[in-house]
């Protein structure tokens, strides 16, 4: 799981630095940096997949950087746990006058006894895993050096890393944006969840109809019976819901559903095929579209999965039963201070009497 | 059925007595979707006082409870004794009713008042197998999930109806606070 995040001149994250646990809150007014968090974490996810350059609009951009401090190197620093072991990395960019170009000036990995890799200069160091120094090779500026890496019997430690970042899944829902059709299997959820029928057709695939899920939905939405896909091509499927009993039964697509019938088929997705699968999950205002009955039984579930083997489950929120729930011992409140600058301290540190609710402190702006 | 009623509240001092106790009702055959925790924000580490916001929210609570009775069915308050001498949680939430004006709590009304001693922890290292002294601290889990094997444990005695001995006081009065205010709802459910 990712245990610190630290990130310097990004949008109103200056030298900034956030601990974490295997479940947590990010609460804060609007605007006090909780998603640009998750965004940091999203893109180094995607640059540490191969999927991106550094400076594409999804991982360091030169508008992401602090308009009021004017500087243009940028760094992220994460620390996680793997396989029990802490590992660090520690990314420097630095962005050329008016955004023409960025470059990764120093991509470091490490453990505490030692170096794991190293990019400065346009150079990679590689160490293999009893930390020795291996190959040593140039690479490309404007991509992680680190994710070029191949799996090799003594690199495993830093191939233990890589893994761990393509396992971060960040979600913040649209569900108007799902689309009923599926032309083939993904791999992965997009952030939006907009190809949640390719990507249930993937869940398919790799473990078969899950008795516990379809249980769960059953139990939520009302006259739910079971997801089919529904062939419409050679290889294109639509996604429809089944619902009513016996012969009363009838279909929906997935556009037909509500919003929020969408986001719970979504976010129970998430916990109960990826419980297995090691996946650290961000999720923005996962809420949003919930009933506010239907939140507490999601949150129960999130915190099972994690006994179960979900490593991390992460929600920015702003919903009381988010705050109730999770505020007291795993709440972080992110504050804008004068300067603009965003700092964090525990939720329950605002103060809360013993007359009144931890949501109700923040919803009347009482904080201490 | 699908729309969400809640039946079960559960007041919380801290989430190892939330885990153990929800891991409990789901063993004994109730649903996340009938339960609903409160928790105490301060947790037993924080600042401030956790046993006295619980105390604070238990009146309320007892008060909603009462106000629902087609739909909740019990109120679980879970507190730890601490250095507190033995029933002196138990004066202090009946008190908490007293000040608030509320009715005491009958004999077999289902709020049950959940207080180990000298707290959780006692309770997990005697499920564990191990002899213990109420008097002793032991070791807090580093995950609280941790303690699911025991909470297992704790159902196959009551199943049985029977704890180990010797068991902990606390923990017997538990089991009759169980067995007098819950278990009649469970059997005629």
């Amino acid at each position: 799981m990712i245990t610190r995040i630290y990130v310097d001149n990004f949008r109103c994250l200056v030298n900034f630095e956030l601990k974490l646990e295997n479940f947590n809150l990010l609460a804060g007014l609007n605007g006090s940096g909780k998603s640009s968090v998750l965004d940091v974490v999203d893109g180094l996810q995607r640059l540490l997949s191969g999927q991106a350059k550094v400076n594409d609009k999804s991982v360091l951009p030169y508008a992401s950087r602090t308009r009021w401090s004017d500087r243009d190197t940028q760094v992220v620093e994460l620390h996680t746990q793997v396989g029990g072991e802490e590992m660090r990395y520690r990314l420097k960019v630095q962005h050329e006058s008016g955004g023409r170009r960025a470059r990764i000036i120093e991509e470091r990995l490490a453990v505490p006894d030692g170096p794991l890799f190293r990019f400065e200069n346009g150079d990679v160091q590689l160490y293999r895993d009893n930390l020795s120094e291996g190959p040593k090779f140039a690479a490309e500026w404007n991509e992680s050096a680190l994710a070029r890496v191949p799996p090799r019997h003594d690199n495993q430690r830093l191939t233990a890393f890589l893994e761990l970042m393509r396992r971060v899944q960040v979600c913040r829902l649209n569900p108007a944006a799902f689309v009923n059709d599926t032309p083939q299997e993904s791999q992965a959820l997009s952030r939006n969840g907009e190809n949640f029928s390719s990507w249930y057709r993937h869940l398919l695939q790799e473990h078969g109809d899950s008795f516990e899920y379809r249980a769960v939905l059953q139990a939520t939405i009302p006259g739910f019976q079971k997801l089919r896909l529904e062939k419409v091509g050679s290889e294109a499927r639509t996604l429809v819901a089944v619902f009513g009993s016996g012969k009363e039964e009838y279909e929906l697509a997935l556009e037909e559903l509500s919003d929020g019938q969408r986001a719970l088929l979504v976010l129970y997705g998430l916990l109960h095929f990826l419980d297995k699968s090691g996946r650290l999950l961000f999720l923005d205002e996962p809420d949003n579209f919930l009933a506010a009955s239907e939140i507490q039984p999601w949150l129960l579930c999130a915190e099972d999965a994690i006994g179960d083997g979900l490593p991390q489950v992460v929600i920015v929120s702003h919903h009381a039963e988010v705050i109730d729930y999770l505020g007291g011992d795993r709440g972080l409140l992110l504050e804008r201070e004068v300067t603009g600058v965003t700092k964090t301290r525990p939720l329950r540190d605002v103060g809360i009497p013993d007359t009144m609710k931890l949501s109700e402190v923040i919803t009347r702006g009482w904080e201490r | 059925m699908s729309r969400r009623r809640v039946q079960v509240v559960v007041l919380y001092e801290d989430r190892q007595h939330a885990t153990f106790v929800r891991r409990f009702l789901i063993q004994n055959g109730w649903e996340n979707r009938q339960i609903v925790v409160v928790m105490n924000p301060h947790g037993r580490d924080g600042r401030g006082s956790g046993e006295q916001w619980v105390r604070e929210q238990y009146a309320q609570e007892v008060r909603k409870l009462r106000s629902a009775p087609h739909v909740a069915k019990a109120l679980i308050a879970v507190i730890d004794e601490d250095k507190q001498g033995v029933g002196r949680r138990d004066v202090q939430l009946s008190k908490a009713l007293e000040v608030a004006n509320s009715p005491a709590r009958k004999p077999t009304e289902a709020i049950l008042h959940i207080i180990p001693a000298r707290n959780i922890e006692t309770w997990l290292e005697y499920l564990k197998g191990n002899a213990v002294d109420e008097q002793e601290t032991y070791s807090k889990f580093d995950k609280g999930l941790d303690c699911r094997p025991m909470v297992n444990t704790l159902k196959d005695m009551c199943d049985a109806r029977k704890l180990r001995e010797p068991a902990p006081p606390s923990l017997e009065r538990a089991c009759v606070e169980y067995r007098t205010r819950m278990a009649p709802i469970l059997e005629n459910r």
